[in-house]
């Protein structure tokens, strides 16, 4: 497991400008603002991530409980986005897409300074990647293949030199 | 500092996007013919408005001459007033982001992936493995032929957002599609990704690891078979 890999596994809560960035964009909604603030309120405080060899899952809510979890090597797409508060709270939320048929992204990772780090993280284990990756010695599965079959050859050879001397 | 810099900055913009992952990326820009096209349909909003204008001057003026009290002509005429500065402030910062919009672009492709940043208020930068693009389609209106552009779409598996389900979303951006908008080489880099896609090993859904070890165990499996059939014949 390398560094980068602990790292991001250690991630579990986000940061706390995801709550000042969730305070201001409720008074965006104006004299209303009390009732979004409420839901982000608990929806920031119940906020977990967990990253682990396979995959992250994520959770929130205290009346209506969710909780998503993806394994990393569905992931089709990966989209970085910022409206400008959140540029100012040096944040950005890492929108993860799989193929399913839904329109939304299947799972909005907030709150995370590290997000490019994470971004990366990400990709690096996504399908299409991950895969292209392990096989870069291209030639070795190859040679195995033909290995396996060169000796099922040599095999039947002795099986009709055996028949053959009967 | 120029306005230019001043205005990423306050903006917070991040610069150049790093390159995605793979070879060193081929990088494209949007051709400077679409920010012409830009130009031309933010002015066409803009003469409404001044159409909607004055037509707000000739509606005060008549109501000026009719038998209405002062205060309320004085206070139709603040509002004209209000309506021009305010008019002016959005000229200049209409402007400023259809303008950076063109220039903060950036359509980044390497042997793996592409990368594509765009946005001034809200910026996306959207990844896609170049192993899971289904399909390229080349788009190009009528103005946009005029003036030689075009938008390349590269699609990945899953969700065609329905109309009402994009209603539903906060950026009005599907989430499966990449495009290259106002390139002026719109089939050279649809060749690329193509180029791109096919030399892909494991293109399009499915499990990309399971073809290779089915094989090698199928393999292993015959081995073992023909061991034992020249066992039980000597």
């Amino acid at each position: 497991m390398s560094s980068l890999d602990l790292r991001i596994f250690a991630i579990h809560r986000p940061s706390p400008a995801l709550f000042r960035y969730y305070v201001l964009s409720s008074f965006l909604v104006g004299p209303l603002f009390f009732i979004p603030l409420i839901y982000f309120y608990f929806r920031y405080h119940t906020m977990r991530y967990d990253f682990d060899e396979e995959g992250i899952s994520m959770r929130w809510g205290i009346l209506f409980r969710r909780e998503i979890t993806l394994t990393y090597a569905r992931i089709q797409d990966i989209h970085l986005t910022s409206n400008i508060i959140e540029r100012w709270l040096r944040l950005a939320r890492i929108q993860i897409q799989t193929a399913s048929a839904s329109a939304a992204a299947e799972m909005t990772i907030e709150g995370l300074h590290e997000f490019e780090t994470v971004r990366d993280f990400l990709y690096t284990k996504m399908r299409g990647v991950r895969a292209a990756t392990s096989h870069q010695p291209t030639a070795t599965p190859q040679n195995d293949l033909a290995a396996a079959l060169r000796d099922v050859a040599s095999e039947l050879r002795a099986v009709r030199e055996a028949l053959e001397k009967r | 500092m120029s306005w230019r810099d001043s205005a990423l900055h306050f903006l917070r913009v991040p610069p150049t996007p790093e390159p995605p992952p793979g070879s060193p990326p081929q990088v494209f820009r949007a051709a400077p013919n679409f920010f012409k096209l830009r130009l031309i349909r933010w002015g066409l909003t803009q003469l409404l408005a001044v159409a909607g204008l004055l037509w707000a001057i000739a509606f005060v003026g008549w109501v000026g001459s009719t038998k209405t009290p002062r205060a309320i002509v004085w206070l139709l005429t603040a509002g004209e007033i209000f309506a021009w500065v305010a008019f002016t402030a959005e000229v200049v910062l209409g402007w400023i982001l259809v303008r950076l919009d063109y220039e903060m672009r950036w359509y980044m492709l390497s042997d793996r992936a592409i990368r594509i940043r765009e946005g001034i208020a809200t910026v996306r930068e959207k990844t896609i493995a170049l192993a899971n693009v289904q399909n390229i389609a080349i788009r190009q209106g009528p103005l946009q032929r005029l003036l030689g552009i075009a938008d390349v779409e590269v699609k990945t598996a899953g969700g065609g957002g329905t109309s009402a389900e994009m209603n539903g979303k906060k950026h009005g951006e599907p989430m499966h599609v990449a495009y290259f908008r106002g390139v002026d080489n719109a089939a050279e880099i649809r060749d690329l990704v193509r180029e791109g896609v096919r030399v892909q090993r494991n293109a399009g859904l499915g499990d990309p690891d399971e073809q290779e070890d089915d094989s090698m165990v199928a393999a292993a499996e015959l081995l073992r078979e023909a061991r034992a059939l020249r066992e039980a014949t000597t």
